[in-house]
This record gives C-alpha cells, structure tokens and sequence, in this order.
C-alpha cells in the first residue's frame, strides 16, 4: 500500500497548483519598481509562474519574467512605458488553463511633475498660507523637487503597505458564504421557473 | 480544473461552445420533468463540490462531482453542469464567461460517457455495481483531466506537459470521487431506487 502511497504523496506536493480554481494577481509601483505578487489563495504562492508585462497603448511586449517562490516578482518600470506615458498590462500565466491579469495605470509611476503638474502647482499656495510668514522661505530652498518627491514617496510606501496588503488579502479571499447560499439560491429559482412552465403547459 | 479567461484561441471556444450547447440540447430533451428537483439537487453539489477540499497529506484537493451528476443524470449532466459553472463563474471568478462552453464540455461530457460505459455494471446489484459506481466518478475525474489538456494542446503549454500536470494532481481527486460516488448510489438503491435509472 506504501508503495502506491508514496507516490501519490509526492505528486500532490509537487503539483498543488493544478488543484487551484483561479489565480490572482496583483501589482503595485513601489519607488521606481513595480511589484508583483501572484497567488492561487492566501497560502498558496505561484511558483515560477511566467509573467509578461504589455504597454496598454501598443500592445507590444515590453518584458517578460517569471516569479520567484513566493509568487512576486519586482521590475524596474520600463523606459518605453515612461516615456509614452502609456500604462502597464501585467499578464500572468500559470499554467493548467490559469491565466489572470492587473493593469497598472501610467499615473502611478509617472512623476508628479509631467502628467500632475497643474494639480502639484495648484496645491501650493495653499501650502504657502498656511506656513507662519515667519518660517522664510530659504529653509526648504536645500531640498530640490526630486528630494522631496523621494522622501514623500518614501513614507508613504511605508504608510500604504498595510493597505496594500489588505488589498491584495482581498483579492485572495475565496467565496464567502454569500455567494454560496446565492448560488443555490438561484439553481432552485431556475428549477422552480422550468417547473412552472412545464406545469402550465400541462394544464 | 476551469481553465481562466484569455488562454484559449477562439477557433478552440467556438467548438467548445457548439458542443456544450448540442449536449445541453440533448440534455434538455431526454429530461424527465418530474426528476427537475433531482437535476437541481445534482447542480447544487457540483457547484458547491469544487469548494470541498479533500485534505489528502499536506495538501489539498477540492472535489468535482462530474461523475456522481452523470451516474444520476446521464444526459442531463449537460445542463445541469452548465447551470453551475455559470454560477461558479460570475459568482466565485472561477473560470469565465467566454470560456464556459469548453469547461462544461470538459466536466459534462466523460461524465455521460462513463455512464454509458458502466452502465451495464450499475445495473446489477452488489459488488459489480459498486465496482461501476467507482469507475464512474474516478473516470470522470480522469476524462476531464484528459479534455482539459487536450483544450490546452493548442496553447504555450503543450498537451503532454498540461496531461501530466493534471493527471498527477487528480489521482487523489479521482480516488475520494470514487468512493464519494460509490456510497451516493449504494445510499440511493437503498433509500430511493427511483433515482437511478440504469435499466
């Protein structure tokens, strides 16, 4: 019996993944970097899923990887996307018929200063009226725009990560019961329907 | 075992959808109205059945229930696991909505199959029926396995590397739809012989 047993064992560890019903994936921009993270539930990864990272605009390729055992995989955003200012299609396929996708929209990685310009400008008297005359203005003059884009960028990844981790739980989440009991709800409401007009054509 | 949205060509859903649709077709018609309930009963456990997971070891496998719907429904499997699969797919995300008509194909039609195929078994009583009622719900497993791979056959992955991925994780699966199909119909010539039409 061991010797069918063993066997059996080593397969099921070998190959969970056939067993998932969908696979989920989810991307965010972290600094300069997109991060993607690829999973069949909240316990299951996707190992060495392939992912292929599209332009939204043209469609073409714009690189290709594949993710490590903990089912994310992180790329620097690409040049060709920045400059077009076009967004990303993340496509993930993880073998056994399971495919998913994550669009990353050009706004997240784009800086502040090309496609937001206008709000980052409108955003600063308000700024200005609230500080104390008093404060000067040579104080913050030593940071450039791109330190304070850092350093803002910086904290709030930090700030958002709990969030983004919620987010991605989310999309993890199996069915609950609400779409269970809907579910048959409504192959008894479609029985009952078939059974109606079947009965009134009898009569 | 739902193949995901975007993976197939759409020459490969066209023909999946044909066939799903000729199979509810025939489904349809041989239905004996007075067995909708047991049509309905059959969709509910299908639909709930992939949400059951079998823990075999360390890991898991979640049932299909594609042969204990045709053990009992023959045909009408067709419609019975379509209705189902749509549910799966717009309630759970679980496979989609242009792919629905080869997942149905896939899960439906080994499912019919095997009942033909047993059904000189499931007729007698005793060990042979048992023995037929296994052969029912563990073929199933492995026929849909088998179709699923051959939908696949056209994609990156190739039919051999998508057949053995598959049939390797669904030994497990095609043993526990065994037995789980083995005690419904012992259970069903007990209680209510009515519902198995094998005659």
């Amino acid at each position: 019996m061991s010797r069918i047993l063993l066997p059996l064992v080593l397969a099921l560890l070998t190959h969970t993944s056939a067993l998932a019903h969908r696979v989920n994936v989810f991307a965010y921009v972290e600094g300069g970097e997109v991060v993607v993270e690829c999973s069949y539930s909240k316990s299951k990864r996707v190992n060495r899923g392939t992912i292929e990272v599209l332009s939204l605009q043209s469609g073409e390729t714009l690189l290709s990887g594949e993710t490590d055992e903990d089912g994310s995989f992180r790329f620097p955003v690409p040049e060709a996307a920045r400059r077009t200012g076009s967004g990303l299609r993340i496509v993930l396929v993880a073998g056994e018929g399971h495919q998913n996708e994550w669009v990353v929209d050009a706004a997240e990685f784009m800086p502040a200063g090309s496609g937001s310009a206008t709000a980052a400008v409108a955003a600063q008297p308000a700024g200005d009226r609230e500080q104390p005359p008093t404060a000067g203005a040579e104080a913050p003059a030593a940071l450039s725009r791109g330190d304070v884009e850092e350093i803002v960028n910086a904290a709030l990844d930090a700030k958002l990560a709990p969030i983004k981790r919620a987010v991605l739980e989310r999309t993890e989440a199996g069915p609950g019961l609400r779409e269970i009991i809907g579910g048959i709800g409504w192959i008894f409401g479609l029985v009952g329907l078939a059974a109606y007009f079947k009965g009134r054509s009898r009569v | 075992m739902h193949i995901s949205e975007g993976v197939l060509s759409p020459a490969i859903l066209g023909a999946g959808a044909a066939l799903a649709a000729a199979g509810t077709a025939v489904g349809l018609r041989r239905l004996d109205y007075d067995r909708l309930m047991t049509v309905a009963i059959l969709a509910a456990a299908f639909f709930v059945g992939s949400l059951i997971h079998v823990p075999i070891g360390p890991a898991s496998a979640h049932l299909i229930l594609n042969g204990l719907v045709g053990v009992i429904l023959g045909w009408a499997a067709f419609p019975a696991i379509l209705v189902a699969l749509v549910l799966q797919s717009v309630l759970f995300q679980y496979g989609g909505v242009t792919v629905l008509g080869v997942n149905t194909f896939n899960m439906a039609f080994p499912a019919v199959l095997c009942f033909y195929l047993m059904r000189p078994l499931l007729a007698r009583a005793g060990r042979l029926r048992t023995a037929g009622a296994f052969g029912c719900g563990a073929l199933s497993v492995a026929g849909a396995g088998l179709l699923t791979a051959l939908s696949l056959s056209f994609t990156s992955e190739g039919f051999l590397q998508a057949a053995q991925v598959l049939f390797a994780a669904h030994i497990p699966v095609m043993i526990a739809e065994g037995i789980v199909t083995v005690l419904a119909v012992s259970f069903l010539a007990r209680v209510r012989p009515e519902l198995l039409n094998f005659a």
